[in-house]
């Protein structure tokens, strides 16, 4: 009796292996026709905003190549280096992936990306020299680039009039160089202390570019940030901070909670993205109302952040993957995405397109006209070699040099040293 | 007599000191083999340890496995013997995460035996409006990390509700930092673990009072005993158990504490990165693109002796406190 | 029956409820209220108020535009059933067996169950990941669903219910020729069903809540559940507290609505399932 029992058992968990089996089968891949082939596309938080131009894309697409199918998957912005990294140690990587370049760069430095130099040997030139840059890598097989730039983020220095005004300050002549952005700030410290800050956000590594410090050396071999000039930006932060124009709060925050703080209205200026104009609108409507915009803070060259599409390599349909790939970040349709999204073309002729020149005199166009003549001199600063650790490091030693517990020369030198360490490995 | 009582409740609710008690008398054992095939336990258990084999374990030697390579998430790496651990133990990162989460255990775990049965006493009666409290006590338990950690950070940060209320109040001219300062963030982190678990414990709780027999509190009433000597002469040796457990429940979870913090310092370590906890740090390192899962593996390993040396602590005092 | 009275001991306790009323529940309910506060409200505003001046529904009607929410409540749904009726099947059985039974080997079993409470979960994820990954159920919900079916937090509760049973119970039992199935289902089940209502609650909203796991294993859209669907509200380009506000208040009303609706059978499940001589 007891035997018929096990027997039961047995075939009721084969049973179940079989149910779970054939649960698997039914969910996986379920293109019936064999002639085709599908190819998936994995965006980055873009669903919920940019559906239908998405849907659109993806129609014009089927229809020029009839043969070739996409499926659309859209992740959530938290966690997506998390998913790209369990997807490529699964072997597992969509397609065509949307990327920043330093995914790009450890994808490729584990083989996990394709060399799009060598399937599309010509389309270089199709895209501008900074943004270019940022996807060719050196020492990996094949040097050449490893991800097709797609849109670009950037943005203007963003200034509250009624902050300004109230604090004696001109609101004619807004600084134009970091000297008078920081002198500016020391100004506003004898009449506002206490009531307002300056700024709400620490340098990133794009800053100290757009400040004239070396961040690499030429060769690409080792960071360089911590040179004087680079210690220099830190301790006009420190100062900043001792003067009151930079709360600890700000010091704390993250990356959406600087414009929190800025759209909170305590905060004079911030270096923001074309599309805060819009957050700005719709969830601060006083601060739109009072809003200056001004030309970000450089030494000529614009720090940009791009987004850029890759292809896996262990993808089945490379040929149709690059092809959508290309598609994609083609001129057309990267214009047509920068127009429904406040980002720009990597293009090198997208910034060309009479909509980036039209300045109807709104705030927008006139952001847009202003920050789009600074695309084709700007860089992608952020070096892909510098890694998330590096850059979340960073962060951490520049929140206690601000706050005073350690010397702006210290925290550079413990974030260069680590960094080069990771760089090493 | 009211001390008397105390001891056959002492009995009668503590299952293991009834057990060791009464079996050698009764000789229960011997029987129930008697009337049951060797294999019956294993039928019961066949299907839990299958999951616990597969799903724990089995990652968990892969774990062990791992801490003595240099692999990456996208690379298999090499034997390297102990020198993850070496680097481990050096990195001034892993020393702050420590401190972290030992402060975070050695304050939450007090909180989470006392605090919850306090309110389970308080609720423990048989109306309508008692219920609705008991009912509404639970909510926090039921709205899970992710939301009361969006929750809580509105309400924390500078100008939240809490520091806008202190304002109003004129109480406070600046906002205080909840979200920025160091040891202010572990605090605040600690309310919000409260928050979600004073309802949890409490249930815990709930079935545990509902063991003590009426008549010990009324024997006690007699005696003159009032609500707070009850509480102190029945309703804690009562649930001395159920407290034992909790204890050692809530102080593992404050040690391996990870949403709350992560939740309000928006995924970073708070101010310098000196808010990082044991769990946030193995996150950091073994996940993602740049996942290092040769050391993050070093570091879950000896995380795991951490834990299982409190958990031994814990059971040593028990069983100290029984003799 | 006692008399009505009112003591300085019952003013206390009320006094007492209230005040933790308002720290417990007080929070979500502000969430309702700037749930509903238009673009008209300051939200920022000090001191704060409580009733919308621009009150409105846009919020809500944004969330449902934006993501297929009742969809991924759905998927949540379905995750949480299993794993709610998975953890009872696992928990009572194997808390039977060691709450209750003498065998060789039982404390080998008790200390590799219970020894797995003390591995951090988030240790694993990626290991778990390719196990599951082994078992082509990556993507799917019973790759959600199938690490967290046996919990042994839960194998603990039941065990120490099982323990709490009076020998005599099962001894007469005995006595009159059951066996151990018999005795588990007949005897010893209805003596714990409190328990295992606890269990299933708890079971409930660890699934509900499970955030990190779903975000591992499922890639597909279609197959998200709600938590990770709330945090594509967090758009990349613009957040709203409002927004998030409204979000947090809709995936609130299921779970808050399925534990008020059992909250009694919950706790007097609790009370009963107790032992009283």
């Amino acid at each position: 009796m007891n035997t018929t029992r096990i027997t039961k058992l047995i075939a009721a968990c084969g049973a179940l292996a079989m149910m779970t089996g054939l649960a698997s089968c039914g969910s996986s891949d379920k293109s019936a026709d064999k002639e085709n082939s599908t190819i998936s596309f994995q965006t980055k938080n873009l669903e919920s905003v940019y559906k239908d131009y998405f849907n659109g894309l993806i129609a014009k697409f089927e229809k020029q190549n009839p043969g070739i199918k996409v499926k659309w998957i859209d992740q959530p912005g938290d966690g997506y280096a998390n998913k790209l990294s369990t997807d490529a140690a699964a072997n597992q990587l969509p397609d065509v992936m949307d990327m920043m370049p330093k995914d790009a760069y450890i994808l490729a430095k584990s083989g996990a990306i394709d060399n799009v130099s060598k399937a599309n040997p010509d389309i270089e030139k199709e895209y501008t020299k900074g943004t270019w840059k940022s996807v060719t890598f050196k020492g990996f097989g094949d040097d050449g680039a490893y991800a097709y730039p797609w849109y670009l983020t950037l943005g203007p220095t963003f200034y509250n009039k009624k902050i300004l005004t109230e604090c004696g300050m001109d609101t004619a002549k807004l600084p134009d160089s970091w000297e008078s952005y920081f002198e500016a700030s020391h100004q506003m410290a004898a009449t506002c202390k206490g009531k307002y800050q300056w700024s709400a956000a620490l340098p990133t590594i794009g800053t100290f570019g757009e400040y004239g410090a070396e961040i690499m050396n030429k060769d690409q071999t080792k960071f360089t940030f911590n040179s004087p000039k680079g210690v220099e930006l830190v301790q006009h932060y420190v100062d900043m901070y001792k003067d009151g124009m930079m709360s600890k709060e700000a010091v704390a925050a993250s990356g959406s909670q600087t414009t929190d703080l800025f759209k909170q209205g305590s905060v004079a200026t911030r270096s923001g993205f074309m599309y805060d104009l819009k957050d700005f609108k719709q969830n601060a409507p006083e601060i739109y109302k009072n809003l200056a915009v001004a030309p970000a803070i450089t030494r000529g060259h614009q720090s940009l952040n791009a987004e850029v599409l890759a292809v896996s390599s262990q993808s089945k349909h490379k040929d149709a993957a690059h092809k959508f790939a290309a598609f994609v970040t083609n001129n057309t349709n990267q214009v047509d995405f920068a127009k429904s999204s406040q980002t720009f073309p990597s293009t090198a002729k997208g910034v060309d397109d009479p909509y980036f020149r039209k300045d109807d005199g709104s705030l927008e166009s006139k952001t847009l006209v202003m920050l789009a003549a600074n695309i084709k001199n700007g860089e992608v600063m952020d070096p892909p070699q510098f890694i998330q650790s590096d850059l979340d490091e960073l962060g951490e030693q520049l929140q206690q040099a601000v706050i005073g517990q350690i010397s702006a020369k210290q925290a550079l030198d413990t974030a260069v040293k680590d960094a080069n360490d990771r760089l090493a490995q | 007599m009211s001390l008397a009582a105390n001891q056959k409740a002492g009995a009668r609710v503590t299952p293991a000191h009834d057990a060791d008690q009464h079996q050698p008398q009764k000789g229960k054992g011997s029987r129930s083999i008697s009337t049951m095939k060797p294999w019956s336990p294993w039928l019961f258990l066949i299907i839990p340890i299958i999951f616990t084999l597969v799903f724990t374990i089995y990652p968990f030697l892969n774990t062990i496995r791992l801490s003595f390579t240099n692999s990456t998430l996208l690379r298999t790496g090499k034997f390297v013997g102990l020198s993850q651990y070496s680097a481990v133990l050096a990195d001034t990162k892993v020393h702050t995460a420590l401190l972290n989460s030992t402060i975070y255990a050695l304050c939450m775990a007090p909180c989470m035996v006392i605090l919850p049965l306090i309110l389970a006493v308080l609720v423990n009666k048989k109306t309508k409006i008692m219920s609705f409290f008991r009912t509404a006590f639970y909510v926090p338990a039921v709205a899970g990390s992710v939301i009361s950690g969006l929750i809580w950070t509105n309400m924390m940060s500078a100008k939240g509700l809490v520091n806008a209320i202190f304002m109003g109040l004129k109480w406070i001219k600046e906002p205080i930092p909840f979200l920025q300062d160091r040891w202010l963030l572990l605090f605040s982190a600690m309310l919000v673990t409260i928050w979600g678990g004073l309802g949890y414990y409490m249930v815990i709780y709930l079935a545990a009072l509902a063991n003590i027999d009426d008549s010990l509190y009324e024997a006690a009433s007699i005696d003159g005993a009032g609500p707070v000597r009850q509480f102190i002469s029945v309703t804690m040796p009562g649930c001395r158990m159920t407290m034992v457990l909790i204890l050692l429940l809530s102080s593992i979870a404050a040690f391996r504490v990870f949403n709350e913090v992560y939740m309000l310092t928006g995924g970073t370590g708070g101010m310098g990165g000196k808010d990082v906890t044991m769990s946030m740090l193995i996150m950091r390192e073994g996940t993602g693109l740049t996942a290092r899962t040769g050391y993050a593996s070093a570091l879950s390993i000896i995380m795991f002796f951490i834990l299982g040396i409190i958990t031994s602590i814990e059971f040593y005092v028990q069983r100290k406190a029984d003799n | 029956m006692r008399a009505n009275r009112i003591t300085p001991g019952t003013v206390i306790r009320y006094l007492a409820c209230t005040v933790l009323f308002i720290l417990l529940v007080g929070p979500i309910i502000w969430q309702v209220s700037l749930a509903f506060k238009g673009r008209g409200d300051n939200i920022y505003a000090i001191p704060p108020y409580f009733i919308p001046k621009d009150f409105t529904w846009d919020n809500f009607i944004r969330v449902f535009h934006q993501i297929p929410i009742l969809h991924y409540a759905l998927n949540s749904l379905i995750v949480t059933i299993i794993n709610v009726v998975g953890n009872l099947v696992t928990a009572t059985l194997a808390g039977y067996a060691l709450g209750r039974l003498k065998f060789p080997g039982k404390k080998l079993v008790a200390g590799f169950i219970f020894g797995c409470m003390l591995i951090p979960g988030e240790t694993v994820l990626v290991s778990q990941f390719l196990t599951i990954r082994g078992l082509h159920l990556n993507n799917s919900l019973l790759g959600v669903v199938l690490p967290g079916l046996c919990g042994a937090m839960n194998i603990l509760l039941m065990m120490t219910a099982f323990a709490s049973i009076p020998h005599e119970l099962e001894e007469a039992a005995e006595v009159d020729g059951a066996n151990v199935w018999q005795r588990f289902i007949h005897i010893c089940l209805p003596q714990v069903r409190g328990t295992a209502m606890v269990v299933a609650i708890f079971s409930f909203v660890g699934a509900w809540n499970d955030f990190m796991w779903p975000l591992v294993v499922i890639g597909d859209e279609s197959k998200y559940t709600l938590t990770i669907g709330l945090n594509k509200l967090k758009g990349a380009f613009v957040t709203d507290p409002r927004l998030i506000a409204a979000g947090a208040v809709i995936a609130l009303i299921p779970i808050i609505i399925f534990f008020v609706a059992f909250q009694r059978y919950f706790f007097d499940g609790v009370e009963t399932g107790g032992v009283k001589e």
